[in-house]
């Protein structure tokens, strides 16, 4: 399972469009969630309408939050993706096994049902995730990088918990000089120095979203965790695109 | 989501199970969180406690983890009454139902009723911690709202979204409770971690330490060590202080060990009297203690019948 998690607060306004990018991901089997960090509601509604379309185009989830709640957020987005694409392909295999175009886990007896969960809470804590965190680090968002610091620290924690390889990377974007993105710290299952993220940002910095997003979705392929994750990956986004009005599709809020 | 609207029944509506056809009629709500909404109802003249979830998916792995739980006796025997789902409004819905537990939230209890009544109500969720840890699980989301008081101290655990096998990453849990949060462990559920949010707990109702759960304090000042300085500093924490240091400290082996210990904390006190200054006369106070002796002697007997 690949996920992005890309945090912003405000527009982009350079080169391709974060929506196109996202959908660029998607068909890569990687979800994109966007959270927006308003702390004194500056964000406005271009930039707003924007992260809900990222997100959209991402078949993920969007959130606007104060940086008192990122940590959170960030971590129940990661939680929710989890279990939104195991419960697709779980969805996917009872259509095929029950020969029906919609099964909801309702139609089940409470015993087959109380089964398919088992399997599904299983999947959901064995399966191999990595998750890219897309930091805008443009000017404005200065103020708010301890509490992204924080809530990498945070994700961090919970993904050691799981009992699947868990992998992480983090990712800013504008780059240093000129660059469109940097990476603060490559795919590793464990955080060494979190205090160290996010120097030098570069105040006179544009926000390419779009080229970070797309660069990120190449990261993945760089330091991608095996070809068996990969296969699972597609088979859950084909799944996806096919049976759109099935079972767990509407999962856009 | 799917079943992202929330089914109001009013109360007088009747819900009837479509797999098992018991009915239930609703007589108010009793609560709200993020996975769904619990009602009272009454069945054959009997009130339970009705959990509705908005993800079948949820509620079906909380009905997992309860069932096995509550399997084989124990505290929680009976507690599960009954899972199905019922339509409303063209949707289906999955429920379960649930003994009904009448008390206060703790924090309310012992606003009310003092908080001497921690000794009795941290033994009895102690006894109930080593159960589930014995059977392989832990609780996960502990914390003052969970923990419901009725009469004379009995506390109950309610809200069970946050059970997880042990060895599992813990499912459910609130950020000033959490192990992880306070640079003080994984979030791996382990006895251990239900251990140090039960000293979160009492950190809570005994009043100690809100300068450390305020939102704005630093993560990097966030540890196990600022927490026992403002248990430290609290007076109604110091009799309590050899079990809150090891609560915080991961310092127990098993929640058994830790049961054992705030039973020998708690009788040590006869011994070693808390509070000595007193104007009260001498006759008076050989009363209260022979008084306590008996209580207490019958809060160990009725403990050990429970264990």
């Amino acid at each position: 399972m690949k996920q992005i998690i890309l945090i912003t607060d405000g527009c982009s306004n350079v080169g391709v469009s974060p929506v196109v990018a996202a959908a660029h991901a998607l068909s890569e089997g990687i979800t994109v969630n966007v959270v927006g960090v308003v702390d004194q509601g500056e964000i406005g509604l271009l930039g707003s309408e924007e992260i809900r379309e990222i997100a959209r185009a991402g078949g993920g989830l969007s959130r606007m939050v104060g940086s008192a709640n990122l940590s959170q957020t960030v971590q129940m987005m990661t939680r929710k993706t989890v279990s939104h694409t195991i419960r697709q392909v779980v969805g996917a295999e009872l259509k095929a096994i029950m020969g029906r175009e919609s099964v909801e886990l309702t139609d089940l007896p409470p015993d087959r049902r109380a089964e398919v969960v088992r399997v599904i809470d299983e999947m959901e804590e064995t399966a191999a995730l990595e998750v890219a965190l897309l930091v805008d680090a443009s000017a404005s968002m200065k103020p708010k990088l301890m509490a992204v610091r924080e809530a990498v620290r945070d994700l961090m924690r919970s993904l050691e918990a799981r009992s699947g390889e868990s992998r992480l990377a983090v990712l800013r974007f504008p780059g240093t000089s000129g660059e469109e993105v940097r990476v603060e710290q490559a795919w590793s299952n464990r955080l060494a120095k979190v205090g160290e993220l996010f120097y030098n940002i570069n105040m006179k910095g544009t926000t390419p979203t779009g080229p970070a997003l797309l660069r990120a979705v190449s990261y993945f392929a760089e330091g991608s965790a095996g070809s068996r994750l990969h296969e699972k990956a597609t088979e859950s986004t084909d799944a996806y695109r096919q049976k759109k009005d099935g079972i767990w599709s509407d999962y856009v809020v | 989501m799917t079943t992202s609207y929330r089914p109001e029944p009013a109360a007088g509506t009747i819900l009837t199970g479509k797999w098992k056809g018991r009915s239930y009629r609703v007589l108010g709500k009793l609560g709200e969180g993020a996975n769904g909404t619990v009602f009272l109802v009454s069945c054959e003249g009997r009130r339970h406690a009705l959990k509705v979830g908005l993800d079948a998916a949820d509620v079906q792995s909380e009905v997992n983890a309860l069932t096995a739980i509550t399997a084989g006796g124990g505290p929680l025997a009976g507690f599960l009454v009954d899972t199905d789902d019922f339509i409303w409004k063209g949707t289906s819905y999955s429920f379960y139902v649930m003994k009904y537990v009448e008390g206060l939230q703790s924090a309310v209890f012992l606003d009310k009723e003092g908080s001497e009544w921690l000794s009795v109500i941290g033994l009895k969720l102690l006894v109930q911690l080593t159960h589930l840890h014995e059977r392989g699980w832990v609780f996960g989301d502990l914390k003052t709202e969970n923990v419901l008081v009725s009469s004379y101290g009995e506390a109950h655990l309610v809200d069970f979204g946050g059970l997880s096998p042990i060895g599992r990453s813990v499912k459910q849990f609130t950020e000033i409770y959490d192990r992880g949060y306070w640079n003080a462990g994984t979030r791996t559920a382990d006895a251990g971690y239900d251990l140090f949010a039960f000293g979160i707990l009492c950190l809570r109702l005994l009043g100690a330490g809100e300068e450390c759960f305020r939102r704005d304090l630093l993560p990097q000042n966030r540890s196990p060590e600022l927490l026992l300085k403002a248990a430290e500093a609290s007076a109604s924490c110091r009799p309590y202080l050899p079990c809150l240091r090891r609560l915080l400290g991961g310092g127990y082996s098993s929640s058994r060990e830790a049961c054992e210990h705030w039973r020998a904390t708690v009788y040590s006190w006869n011994k070693r009297p808390v509070r000595k200054s007193s104007a009260l006369g001498k006759g008076f106070k050989t009363g209260i203690a022979v008084s306590a002796i008996l209580f207490l002697s019958v809060v160990y007997l009725y403990i050990r019948d429970l264990m």
